[in-house]
């Protein structure tokens, strides 16, 4: 308590009394600034507007998953069937768009993601299964579903077959590529997902539902917090942030439709990022604010190996080093207080 | 005796209530699946299912899966998980596979093993001492091992063995006795040495005991993290047995050798009957787990069910075991 503790003793470092200091998100923001650092000296590209704006546009994708992410773990949960989600939306919404047109291609994508997520939270909720398993047997239906229903084949892009009619692709790639003035649209769509969920975590009743089921779960459903509810609305929100970033990445990659779109390192990005960002692992603490930044990290560090020539393969090692080293010094500090 | 009043409510033990549906519930499906199985070839739906070859090649398959699955199992059991198997398997495959080419036979077998090992290892100490997240720890070793295994191969299958080590390492991976594949000699007799470490010994009190309740273990004087270490460690040395016993079958390998294979041993250990809970469950578990998903498998394709109706069937089964599980325990 710093009111109990004798008036001017306290030393204050970066405004804070020196126990408070929090260093995670010090070190963080001078892991990045150093990041930055290096890449500017070793590359030539690397600390330009363009390159900047090119990578937050082709990477929002990360932010939508990484937030959901986050809500997720806040709450006390895990979300495994991120990537699998996305490509179900991916396949879903070009069948969609294709028969429907952009619009409702685009409430279809946004409604399976929900969808997806809200059968997560059923199952964690209502059934009681572990997040754990119930997100892994979703990982499993959606990836497999996504390729039942193209059989396994890209749909339309670059293969032959049938392909969306010309505004609707053109509407479709708007939606990522697309600009307002000089501010690509990505950037808005971010700027919109952060603020409100920043907003629901930090000013609603939701948001201190979802920290109190993270705290402790017992005393939060003790309290009289909704046990089912909470899980349908926090996987479901979950879901549907998934779904557009699978709209996001498809529109961004071929247009198309992608079966195997989330089947790589989606999934350890967007924990990654959510760790990296100082959201507990266990649920409680945290929040979207952190997970931004765990997102900055992560895109420009795997944009800075791609300019200096470093194939995807040492960049899995990389990524995957850096992650295990940042939450080893969060854990170990934790241990420490 | 508090019971008393409640005794009458039960029904008189008929068979079905003093069945054992615990221990012995997926036995009773397993067996069921076979006759189901069996039945459809009679009536022509499904063609070779009962049949030698096809049942010494589910066999050999499975004897392979056992050993990854009692890893999954012996992590399971002190309540972590281990995502890292898959890529573990194919890096320590492919370095087995070129210190055999560089190196002979028995120093190559031994720095793949080795390899695995030591990832276990990493695995155990960040999860028992560190004391990280096991599931973090392994999702960032599942890229770290499968990045290594990449660029070490650069995408190439290594398969230049000589003759003579493809005839000894074909001997070890492909020889039946009867139509019974030597492989599963192998796999029982390790199953019945980790049985009896498990259920017999100092150790393996203290792994029940600390999955059970980690609190209660550490008061009694156990190191929980060595516990936690030693389990992880047994999952890198099953993995490497695995990757030897695969190499052994094929005599070739490459980065991509274990793509994914976590998720069938996790899908084999979760069916089995061991939980996330940790302390419940086991290796009898892990065998028969393994054993049903080897032959439902096997028995969709022979259905002629493609490969992703079979991820979704995976998923589902996933899900209605826990499920089952979960209900079961709360009456």
């Amino acid at each position: 308590m710093s009111a109990a503790a004798p008036a001017g003793s306290e030393k204050l470092i970066l405004g804070y009394p020196a126990k408070d200091v929090p260093w995670e998100r010090v070190l963080l923001i001078s892991a990045f600034l150093v990041l930055m650092g290096f890449y500017a000296f070793a590359t030539e590209n690397f600390l330009t507007l363009e390159n900047f704006v090119n990578v937050v546009r082709r990477d929002a994708w990360l932010f939508f998953l990484a937030y959901a992410q986050t809500l997720v773990i806040v709450s006390g949960g895990f979300d495994l069937s991120q990537g699998s989600i996305m490509s179900v939306v991916s396949v879903m919404a070009w069948s969609a768009m294709l028969h429907f047109g952009f619009f409702i291609g685009l409430i279809a994508g946004l409604g399976i993601g929900l969808l997806c997520g809200a059968v997560n939270g059923f199952f964690v909720g209502v059934v009681r299964v572990y997040p754990f398993i119930a997100t892994l047997g979703m990982l499993f239906v959606g990836s497999g579903a996504a390729q039942l229903w193209t059989g396994g084949l890209q749909m339309g892009g670059a293969r032959e077959g049938a392909t969306l009619p010309k505004h609707v692709e053109e509407a479709y790639v708007f939606l990522a590529k697309g600009s307002l003035g000089p501010i690509p649209f990505t950037f808005i769509w971010i700027l919109i997902a952060l603020g409100a969920m920043w907003y629901l975590l930090k000013y609603t009743r939701f948001g201190t539902y979802v920290y109190a089921l993270g705290g402790s779960e017992q005393t939060a459903i003790s309290a009289g917090v909704s046990f089912p509810a909470m899980k349908l609305a926090i996987f479901g929100v979950g879901g549907l942030l998934c779904g557009f970033a699978g709209l996001l990445l498809s529109a961004n990659v071929s247009a198309a439709g992608e079966p195997r779109l989330g089947g790589g390192d989606q999934l350890l990005q967007s924990i990654g990022a959510t760790i990296i960002g100082g959201t507990h692992i266990f649920g409680g603490r945290g929040g979207v604010l952190g997970t931004t930044l765990g997102v900055f990290l992560i895109i420009f560090l795997v944009n800075g190996l791609n300019i200096m020539g470093i194939d995807t393969y040492r960049q899995q090692i990389v990524v995957g080093l850096v992650i295990l080293s940042s939450i080893w010094v969060s854990t170990l500090r934790e241990q420490k207080n | 005796m508090a019971n008393a009043a409640e005794a009458p409510a039960r029904p008189a033990a008929s068979f079905l209530s003093a069945f054992n549906y615990e221990k012995y519930g997926l036995l009773a499906v397993f067996i069921l699946m076979m006759l189901v199985f069996s039945l459809l070839q009679l009536m022509g739906y499904v063609n070779n299912f009962i049949e030698a070859h096809n049942l010494t090649n589910q066999l050999r398959n499975a004897s392979l899966l056992f050993f990854i699955v009692a890893g999954q199992s012996m992590v399971l059991l002190v309540s972590g998980i281990d995502l890292s198997q898959g890529s573990l398997l194919s890096l320590s495959s492919v370095v087995m596979a070129q210190g055999i080419l560089d190196f002979g036979l028995a120093v190559g077998v031994l720095m793949g093993v080795g390899m695995a090992a030591m990832f276990g290892f990493i695995n155990g100490y960040l999860v028992g001492r560190v004391r990280i997240q096991p599931f973090i720890v392994t999702l960032s070793m599942l890229f770290i091992c499968a990045g290594i295994a990449l660029v070490f191969t650069g995408g190439r299958t290594i398969h230049q063995f000589t003759s003579e080590q493809k005839d000894i390492l074909q001997a070890i991976g492909l020889t039946d006795f009867f139509h019974v594949p030597g492989t599963l000699f192998i796999a029982v007799v390790f199953f019945v040495g980790l049985h009896l470490l498990t259920k017999r010994t100092a150790l393996g009190r203290a792994i029940y005991l600390t999955g059970g309740n980690e609190e209660a273990a550490r008061l009694s004087g156990i190191d929980t993290g060595k516990v936690k270490l030693i389990c992880y460690l047994i999952s890198g040395v099953c993995v490497g047995i695995t990757s030897f016993l695969y190499l052994a079958r094929l005599p070739a390998t490459n980065g991509l050798a274990g793509f994914q294979l976590e998720f069938q041993s996790l899908a084999a250990t979760v069916v089995g009957g061991t939980t996330f809970h940790g302390g419940e469950g086991g290796v009898a578990q892990a065998a028969i787990g393994t054993l049903f998903l080897t032959f439902l498998l096997n028995g969709l394709i022979l259905l002629g069910v493609g490969t992703f109706a079979r991820e979704v069937v995976v998923g589902v089964l996933l899900i209605a075991a826990v499920v089952l599980g979960s209900r079961r325990r709360r009456e």
